[in-house]
C-alpha cells in the first residue's frame, strides 16, 4: 500500500513540478514579448522628450528669470536654504517614540499625536 | 437557597473542562505569546489564539449551531470566500514591478515550490491519505490563503495546524532561510554581485500584466483560477489607479475585517479532542521540512542558472522564489551583505520573491487539478 501511495507522490511530483514550471515558463516567455513590444515606444517618448528639451533649451537664454521675476540661481539657493532650515527644525523637534506594538492598529487618538503631546521631552527635574 | 441541582447547574461549567481543553488553552496563550511578544504574524496569530481560547472553554456557545465562531466558519471558510478575499488585498499590495524587470527570475518561483511536492512524499511514507498528503505539503507553498484554500477542499478537519504551521513558519522566514542558504552555498557564491540595470515598467505593461495572468493560468489550469483571478484583480485595481477608492478598501478596511474573522473561525477547528494528536506534530515537522526544502531546493536552481549564465547569478537569490513577500528578499538582501557589505541583490530577490507569489498560486491550482477537486 505504501509502495503503491509512494509511486503515486513521486508520479505527482513529476507531473506537478513539470506542471508549474511550464505554467511560468509560458509566462515569461509572454512578459518578454511584451517588454520587447514595449520597448520602442518608451524610446520613442525618450527621444521626443529629448528632442522637446533641447528646442526648449535654444529658445530659451541661459540666464532667464524664473516667473517669480527673481534669477533661477537664487530660486535654486533660497530653496535650498528652506529645506536646510526645516531639517534643522526637524532636528531639534521632539523624538518619536513608539506608542504600540508593531503590527497593531493605532487608534485615532495616537495617530492624531494626541499622545505624544502629552509626553514630556524635558528631563524629569531640570 | 442554592440546592444541589442548582449547585451542579452553577459547576456545569467546570465540570466540562478536560484535560484537552485545558492543552488547547496553552496553546492558544502560545499563540498570543508569540502574536504579542515575539511579533510573529500578530495579525493572524492573535485572531486565531483567541478562536482557540473561546472554542475550547467549557461548554462555549460559540461553537453552537447559532454560535459566532460556527457562523464565521460557514461564511468565510468552509467556502473559501475569506481565502480568496485576502488575495484580494494581497494583490492591492504587491508590487510586481521588480519581476517585470527581470522576467527570468519567474522560473526561480517554480523552483521554489518543489518543498511542497517533496513534503508530499513525506506525508505519505508517514501513512497520511493522499488527500491530506497533499494539504500538508501544500505548507510548502508558504503562502497562508493557499495552504487554507487547497487544505478547506482536500482535509478539512485539518485546516487548523495547517493554518498555523504556514503562518508561525512565514513569520519565521527571518530565522530559517539563512541556514539554508549558507548550507547550501559557497563564500565565493555569496559574494557574487549582479548587475541591476533599472528598467522603466510603462503603465501599459503593469496594466497588462494582471490580465494576461490572469487570462493564461487561468485558462490553463482552471482551479487555480479563484487563487490568481483575485490575487490579480486586487493588483490590476492598484496598477490601473482608476478605483484606488476599492484599491485602498481592499488592503486596508476588507484585508483587516477579513483577516480577524478568518483568524477567528481558523482558531475555532482547533479543539482539543481533534487537534492534540501525533498527526498534527507531524503536520508541524512536515510543514517546517517543506519550507526548508523550498529555500534549499531554490538555491539549487539559482546555482544552475549561475553555472548556465557565466557566473552572473548570486544562487541566494534563489531562496527568495517563495511567496513570503516581500521578508523572504529582505533576508537575501541581508545575507549578502553579511559576506559583501557592497552587494545589492534586493531588486534581483524581490523580482524572484514576486515571482513565488505568482508560482504558489499556480501550484496550488495545479495540485488541486491533479486531484480533480474543484
Amino acid at each position: 500500500m505504501h509502495t503503491e501511495y509512494f509511486a503515486w507522490g513521486l508520479k505527482m511530483t513529476v507531473i506537478g513540478m513539470g506542471l508549474v514550471f511550464a505554467m511560468l515558463g509560458v509566462l515569461w516567455a509572454l512578459l518578454t514579448i511584451i517588454l520587447m513590444l514595449d520597448k520602442p515606444e518608451e524610446e520613442e517618448e525618450e527621444s521626443s522628450a529629448a528632442s522637446a528639451s533641447e528646442e526648449a533649451e535654444a529658445d530659451e537664454p541661459a540666464s532667464q528669470p524664473a516667473s517669480t521675476g527673481l534669477p533661477a540661481d537664487l530660486v535654486a539657493a533660497i530653496t535650498a536654504a528652506v529645506v536646510k532650515h526645516k531639517a534643522a527644525l526637524l532636528g531639534g523637534s521632539a523624538p518619536i517614540m513608539r506608542t504600540t506594538w508593531s503590527g497593531s492598529q493605532q487608534s485615532n487618538w495616537v495617530i492624531a499625536g494626541r499622545a505624544r503631546q502629552t509626553n514630556t521631552w524635558t528631563p524629569r527635574g531640570k | 437557597m442554592l440546592d444541589q441541582e442548582t449547585m451542579a447547574l452553577l459547576a456545569r461549567g467546570l465540570s466540562a473542562i478536560t484535560w484537552q481543553s485545558c492543552v488547547m488553552l496553552c496553546v492558544a496563550f502560545a499563540l498570543f505569546y508569540l502574536a504579542i511578544v515575539k511579533d510573529y504574524e500578530p495579525l493572524l496569530l492573535l485572531p486565531i489564539g483567541a478562536g482557540c481560547m473561546l472554542a475550547n472553554l467549557p461548554l462555549s456557545p460559540v461553537m453552537d449551531e447559532h454560535g459566532m465562531l460556527k457562523i464565521l466558519y460557514d461564511m468565510g471558510v468552509e467556502n473559501e470566500l475569506f481565502p480568496l478575499f485576502i488575495f484580494v488585498g494581497i494583490g492591492a499590495l504587491t508590487d510586481f514591478g521588480p519581476l517585470l524587470e527581470n522576467p527570468k527570475f519567474v522560473l526561480l518561483g517554480a523552483a521554489g515550490q518543489f518543498g511542497i511536492f517533496l513534503v508530499l512524499l513525506a506525508a505519505l511514507l508517514l501513512g497520511f491519505t493522499q488527500r491530506e498528503a497533499v494539504s500538508i505539503g501544500i505548507i510548502g507553498a508558504i503562502d497562508g490563503p493557499t495552504s487554507i484554500y487547497v487544505s478547506g477542499l482536500l482535509a478539512p478537519h485539518m485546516l487548523g495546524p495547517i493554518t498555523v504551521a504556514a503562518y508561525s513558519y512565514m513569520s519565521l522566514v527571518p530565522i530559517i532561510m539563512p541556514p539554508c542558504i549558507y548550507l547550501m552555498t559557497s563564500k565565493s557564491e555569496r559574494a557574487i554581485h549582479m548587475e541591476y540595470s533599472s528598467r522603466k515598467i510603462s503603465r501599459f505593461t503593469r496594466i497588462a500584466f494582471p490580465i494576461i495572468v490572469t487570462v493564461v493560468v487561468g485558462s490553463c489550469v482552471p482551479f487555480a483560477t479563484p487563487l490568481i483571478g483575485t490575487l490579480m484583480l486586487g493588483n490590476l485595481m492598484r496598477e490601473s489607479g482608476a478605483v484606488e477608492r476599492l484599491c485602498n478598501a481592499s488592503s486596508n478596511e476588507i484585508a483587516n475585517t477579513v483577516t480577524l474573522f478568518l483568524g477567528l473561525a481558523i482558531g475555532s477547528t482547533m479543539v482539543g479532542e481533534k487537534f492534540i494528536k501525533v498527526q498534527t506534530l507531524f503536520i508541524l515537522i512536515l510543514g517546517l521540512f517543506a519550507f526548508a526544502l523550498d529555500c534549499v531546493t531554490g538555491v539549487f536552481f539559482a546555482k544552475i542558472l549561475n553555472i548556465i549564465t557565466g557566473g552572473k547569478v548570486n544562487p541566494i537569490i534563489g531562496s527568495a522564489g517563495i511567496s513570503a513577500f516581500p521578508m523572504a528578499a529582505r533576508v537575501c538582501q541581508r545575507v549578502a551583505q553579511e559576506e559583501d557589505f557592497e552587494n545589492f541583490l534586493l531588486m534581483h530577490a524581490m523580482g524572484a520573491n514576486a515571482a513565488g507569489q505568482v508560482a504558489s498560486v499556480v501550484a496550488g491550482g495545479v495540485v488541486l487539478a491533479l486531484m480533480g477537486t474543484a
